[in-house]
């Protein structure tokens, strides 16, 4: 991977590149292009680089016919516009290019956007919308685009008709802008849409439509790992199939979600889309997937599937994580540490488009990761059809790229493979403690985590506690025109008790005076440090310094490693204590594992070019 | 400026070429250009000196705000108030820095960008009178120019209304974008942003 060849052309370089995007120290002006994922990169500054949008796909459809709608909305759902009142007759304007007119289930005839097969991308959405009252009162109307039946929670355009509105002309207008992913494969659909809030009377309101407009315009595309793509080919594409006796991965032609070409589905023949319900089975597929180095947005997992088997007995999973240490055997299920999306897929009998986002862009730039799909049964019973995968993609959005700058110097590196905390002093609660195990582990064998078992496993009892371990650091004055930077990787689950100010139970990492000591028990600092002071020092200002998987980036993230990258420049010429805790506040629910874990800590500074 | 110091290499039946300022000079069709000066690629469509376009350099942003209760008093008439208090949301992003209530391109984004802001405003039922209100994008925190207010009026009646704003501007990698209210008629009642989008989109150097 990197450069095939380059030419000069006087001052800027044109360089040919097998990565995703440009991983060079360039200078202003040079240009480089993907074979590998068609992009064309300009460079802004020595390690910058920027993408160009390469596809145009933009339009309007539109309906002017004062067409009357009446109904009574139910606070909080959405409308689609054509399906309340009269038939509203919708057109695409003559300048519609990448787009043609959809009938979404259940409404009129062509009064949606659907993209042309090739412009998949993120799209800028903007809509207008005037109405004339002519009977009833209504508050908090609004009104918004709508994504294949999905409405973003944010909603820009509200209006309100009036009392009495039928004796005056009283025209409202409304006015809503959002940007949508939109992706063509999956049949996504754009069209406006009402939603009533508040009322202020009950009963039906009636109004005329005057004039709706939806113009979407395509403003970003996506690099995209396709595996259905113009070959369909799972197998030329590197995916690994292991395969039990009977109920086996196959590609084929027995269902496919588009209708045409292929897709990868459990068989017991072969061919034949169905599987052997009297006999137990696992069978996988699964790929390796690098991610390029200065990847800037967070990929995601995007495809459909068939699955009805058997609920708790027959279904597939999903599972995204290291190479190593997660190879598939047939006959076996994989532990759950890495599953994602559902825990079972079963029950979906016709297919339905699933969309899963695999890590953010700091998690997976460089690294490779194994995606593994899997087929379970039991072999009592179950119903047609098993799992089938169709249109497979994992895509994420050209950002900023930037490329590494030449190798720092480094002050410390930690990565516990020596299976000791030597270098550091520990203080510790009496049963919560940090342990160099083999329990909680990013890379190589060791890592330190939280335990109240001695290691054997992280996590943390019902006590209130805080345990911390420390060592000092000196960033030389020689770094005085440099850039210095601790980066280490954290993993926690402790208990978030929801997002917002309240969260009990979480990591922290400070700096504080060399002469003080940590106490056991006692939090060495609850607020951030400012510029080369004394406090917490991650930059995530909105958590407090708080490092808790599930409170900072929500959801569940059992067992997720993430990269926090921290600025220290502030601090040359400085001796300081860096001190990693882990608190429990006593209260319910304790021993959610992991508790705090940290591998592969650096402290290293940077020569500025 | 015109191009100066041309270097020009062939590919084939194009040339790529790099120099300073915009190109204005005759290439054959199809050929590359690049102005060292600022990094951008341009692209000659029609093998004349005039061919010439760039090539769109991907930027743009999107924050949002929803709060149906936080009021910003309104000081005096006319006078602009930043909403940067209130809780804006990050949504998608390439390109740009977000930071409470604020966008600002980051390296190699400055240029100039289409604005759409879309918004609607509030009044308290409690008051009897019909208000009006502005709200514009602001620049580094100065009050909106003119291309870029938007105004509504809300009363008894209609309490809740629509406010769109769609104009460019232009911006270096210091400036900041944020929005900005006003009242009109009254220094009374304060101003409620009920819901708001601003979207930047980057369209030329």
């Amino acid at each position: 991977m990197g450069i095939l060849t380059q030419q000069s052309v006087g001052d800027i370089i044109y360089y040919l590149i097998d990565d995703m995007a440009p991983a060079i120290s360039g200078t202003t002006g040079d240009v480089a292009i993907s074979t590998l994922g068609g992009g064309v990169f300009t460079c802004d500054e020595d390690y910058t680089w920027s993408p160009y949008i390469n596809d145009k796909a933009f339009g309007s459809i539109f309906a002017f016919d004062h067409a009357d709608a009446s109904f009574a909305p139910t606070t909080g759902s959405w409308f689609n516009m054509n399906s309340v009142g009269t038939t509203t007759t919708w057109s695409a304007t003559t300048e519609t290019q990448g787009f043609t007119l959809k009938n979404p289930t259940g409404t009129g005839t062509g009064t949606a956007f659907q993209l042309d097969s090739d412009r998949v991308g993120r799209y800028l959405a903007m809509s207008q919308h005037s109405f004339n009252g002519t009977n009833a009162r209504w508050n908090d109307f609004l009104i918004a685009p709508i994504i294949n039946n999905f409405i973003s929670t944010t909603y820009n355009g509200g209006s309100q008709g009036t009392q009495n509105p039928g004796t005056i002309d009283d025209v409202n207008n409304m006015f809503a802008t959002e940007i949508y992913d939109m992706d063509s494969r999956d049949l996504d659909y754009a069209f406006l849409s009402y939603n009533r809030f508040a009322t202020e009377s009950a009963g039906t309101a009636t109004f005329d439509r005057r004039h709706n407009k939806l113009s979407m315009m395509l403003i970003d595309q996506p690099v995209i790992f396709r595996e259905n793509g113009v070959s369909e080919d799972f197998t030329t594409n590197g995916w690994t199939v292991v395969n039990d006796s009977t109920n086996a991965w196959v590609m084929g032609t027995g269902t496919t979600f588009s209708g045409g070409g292929t897709s990868m589905y459990i068989s017991d023949d072969g061919s034949t889309y169905n599987y052997d319900n009297s006999i137990a089975q696992v069978s996988h597929f699964y790929k390796d997937i690098t991610f390029p180095l200065n990847l800037d947005s967070s990929p995601e997992l995007r495809f459909y599937y068939n699955s009805d088997g058997e609920i708790t007995f027959d279904y597939g999973k999903i599972y995204f994580g290291p190479v190593t240490g997660m190879t598939p055997t047939a006959g076996t299920e994989l532990a759950n540490t890495y599953q994602i999306g559902l825990n079972e897929y079963q029950g979906q009998a016709t297919f339905s488009g699933e969309t899963i986002t695999l890590g953010s862009s700091s998690q997976l730039a460089g690294e490779t990761k194994r995606l593994v799909f899997s087929w379970v049964n039991d072999g009592v019973s179950g119903t047609q059809p098993p799992m089938a995968i169709d249109s497979l993609r994992i895509h994420f959005f050209n950002g900023i790229y930037i490329a590494p700058p030449p190798a720092g110097i480094d002050i410390f590196n930690e990565t516990w493979e020596t299976g000791s905390m030597s270098a550091w002093t520990v203080t510790n609660n009496v049963t919560n403690q940090w342990e160099v195990g083999t329990a909680v582990v990013e890379t190589g064998t060791y890592g330190v985590y939280g335990s109240d078992d001695g290691g054997t496993t992280s996590g943390y009892d019902a006590s209130a506690f805080v345990s911390h371990f420390y060592r000092d650091i000196v960033i030389p004055s020689s770094a005085t025109t440099s850039e210095v930077t601790l980066t280490f990787s954290w993993n926690c689950n402790m208990d978030d008790n929801g997002a917002g100010a309240t969260q009990y139970d979480y990591g922290t990492c400070n700096i504080i005076a060399t002469g003080t000591t940590p106490a056991a028990n006692t939090e060495v600092s609850i607020v951030l440090a400012s510029a080369g002071g004394n406090g917490r020092i991650n930059q995530t200002g909105a958590n407090i310094g708080k490092f808790n998987a599930d409170y900072r980036y929500g959801g569940t993230y059992s067992n997720i490693w993430f990269t926090e990258i921290i600025d220290l420049s502030a601090y040359i010429g400085q001796t300081k204590r860096l001190v990693f805790s882990y608190k429990g506040d006593g209260a319910a629910p304790q021993d959610l594992a992991p508790a705090f874990a940290i591998d592969n800590i650096s402290l290293s500074y940077q020569p500025l070019a | 400026m015109p191009t100066t110091n041309l270097i020009s290499k062939s590919l084939g039946n194009i040339l790529v070429q790099s120099g300073n300022g915009a190109p204005d000079h005759v290439a054959d069709k199809g050929s590359y250009y690049t102005n060292i000066d600022t990094g951008t690629l341009f692209i000659n469509i029609d093998g004349t000196a005039t061919g010439w376009g760039p090539l769109s350099k991907i930027a743009y942003a999107q924050m949002t705000v929803t709060d149906n209760a936080t009021e910003i008093a309104p000081g005096s008439l006319n006078q602009w108030q930043s909403t940067t208090s209130l809780t804006w949301v990050e949504k998608e992003n390439n390109g740009l820095t977000f930071s409470s209530g604020t966008l600002k391109p980051r390296t190699g984004k400055s240029g100039t960008f289409l604005i759409i802001l879309a918004g609607c405003i509030k009044l308290d039922p409690s008051f009897g009178s019909t208000y009006g209100y502005d709200i514009g994008v602001s620049k580094t925190g100065a009050g909106p120019t003119k291309d870029l207010i938007g105004s509504a009026q809300v009363g008894p009646g209609v309490d809740l209304a629509s406010i769109g704003v769609i104009g460019y501007i232009t911006l270096t990698t210091s400036d900041t974008i944020s929005v900005a209210m006003r009242n009109t008629t009254s220094t009374t009642p304060n101003q409620l942003l009920y819901q708001a989008s601003l979207i930047m989109y980057r369209v030329g150097d």
